[in-house]
């Protein structure tokens, strides 16, 4: 904005600088102002996004949580099972008294499978999408990078794991074997110790995740956990 | 926008160049001074970006060394003993013979215990996150981007290659069946051999890697001190 005052002459060059001086202090008080309601809108996106990543970490972390303790308890009883099995193959135990107790072991139920939490992501997508990410703290934004990336290389490695190491297929014959009375002990044993396997590097993975959120958000860990939107 | 009070006239063509000349310098000089200062936050984020960047890059590097060394050394270790039993198998050896075979060779019992490291890309997200990738040299951001193209294609390549020269299930009970005793040192051989393969597969693949990330970006070295890999 420039307001020329009355009867202002450009006569000598002491004029001239003045109003150059006087233009160039405006313009730049302008801007000033400019970036300074910019820097507002700036603060309240990236609290915006900052809250919205949190809850969501926080609604990972309770799922994460809650699936470790399933999944510990349930290697806890197919360990137990395992080394029963283990002892039973080695000792030459006969298949019926080896169902009879599996079958009391589980209570008529052998459960095999794993329990992984719901990891979402989007709250951090829509940070980078809308650009907000880029207002948010710098050393917060890593620590949420480094959580996201966490739990995308937790997905990819449990997926690689049970690829590799899980008999998939005859976990449900095994559970149809147990009911129909028909598995023999070897193949209960083969089947009940991959998922057991399985199941215990689950548990370290999930510990190892957890261990993640506290190192980079202890505020957030020790805020408790939010309910899981899923 | 420019409010010229009465009495002030630009009475000539004169009058109106100087003006005219005095507001086109002045917006100049307060859009260039705007400029320069974003330039300056610009370089200090892009500086910041790629100080953090090439400290993940050395960080991996180190990683990878320390998987490379760890890998290698297993794929040795299975190696003597895949021939110890492959002489064994020829020459028909008792299971006795075998067992004591086994226990010379793996003390410890026999145990793939293949790593490939967590190759961290926090820094990059982040970069591209918070924009300041934009401030970043196009030569070294494509160098950086290349880097994390290979962590990223080697990483996916040996989680799709694993599964196609090693049967997981077939190795736990191969070594399971070796803890009750009863088991065949062919079917074991097979698994032994098996494991041998993963740790050269990730041997290789980690070297390659290193070679890769060396070629894109030669000045960086692995970081001092290397932690413990994490997988």
């Amino acid at each position: 904005m420039h307001i020329e005052p009355p009867n202002t002459r450009l006569e000598s060059f002491k004029d001239f600088a003045k109003h150059y001086l006087m233009i160039v202090l405006s313009i730049l008080t302008a801007l000033g102002l400019e970036a300074w309601i910019e820097h507002a809108h700036h603060a309240h996106a990236a609290a915006t996004a900052g809250a919205q990543i949190e809850a969501e970490l926080s609604a990972n972390l309770a799922d994460i949580r809650k699936m470790h303790d399933a999944d510990a308890r349930r290697l806890k009883a197919l360990t137990q099972l395992d080394d029963y099995l283990v002892q039973a193959v080695k000792s030459g135990t006969d298949a019926a008294t080896v169902r009879q107790h599996v079958a009391a072991l589980t209570k008529g139920q052998l459960y095999l499978g794993l329990y992984l939490p719901e990891m979402r992501h989007e709250a951090w997508d829509v940070a980078v999408a809308n650009q907000s990410a880029s207002w948010i703290d710098a050393s917060r934004l890593r620590r949420y990078a480094t959580i996201y990336a966490d739990q995308d290389e937790f997905e990819r490695r449990i997926v690689f794991n049970t690829s590799v190491n899980l008999q998939g297929s005859r976990m449900n014959d095994v559970d149809a074997g147990l009911k129909a009375g028909t598995i023999q002990p070897l193949e209960m044993m083969n089947a009940v110790n991959s998922m057991d396997s399985s199941i215990g590097d689950t548990v370290v993975a999930l510990d190892s995740l957890e261990r993640g959120f506290k190192r980079e958000l202890p505020d957030l860990v020790t805020a408790g956990p939010a309910s899981p939107q899923h | 926008m420019h409010l010229e009070p009465p009495n002030t006239r630009l009475d000539s063509f004169k009058d109106f160049a100087r003006h005219y000349l005095m507001i086109v310098l002045s917006i100049l000089t307060a859009l260039g001074l705007e400029a320069w200062i974003e330039h300056a936050h610009h370089a200090h984020a892009a500086a910041t970006a790629s100080a953090q960047i090439e400290a993940e890059i050395r960080q991996n590097l180190a990683d990878i060394d320390t998987d490379i060394a760890h890998d290698s050394a297993r794929m040795r270790s299975l190696e003597k003993l895949r021939n110890q039993l492959e002489t064994d198998v020829e020459s028909h050896a008792t299971i006795t013979v075998v067992q004591q075979h086994i226990r010379q060779l793996a003390p410890d019992g026999i145990d793939l215990d293949w790593r490939w490291p967590v190759l961290r890309r926090e820094a990059w997200d982040v970069t591209v996150a918070n924009q300041s990738a934009s401030w970043i040299a196009v030569d070294r951001l494509r160098s950086y981007s290349a880097v994390y193209a290979a962590q990223e294609a080697s990483t996916r390549l040996i989680f799709m290659d694993v599964p196609s020269i090693f049967d997981g299930p077939q190795m736990q009970n191969a070594l399971l069946d070796a803890r009750t005793g009863d088991y065949q040192p062919r079917e074991l051989l097979h698994v032994v051999n098996q494991m041998c393969g993963v740790a050269s597969e990730a041997t290789h693949a980690l070297q390659g890697l290193a070679q890769r990330i060396h070629t894109a970006v030669p000045d960086l070295a692995a970081a001092p001190g290397t932690a413990p890999a994490t997988h």
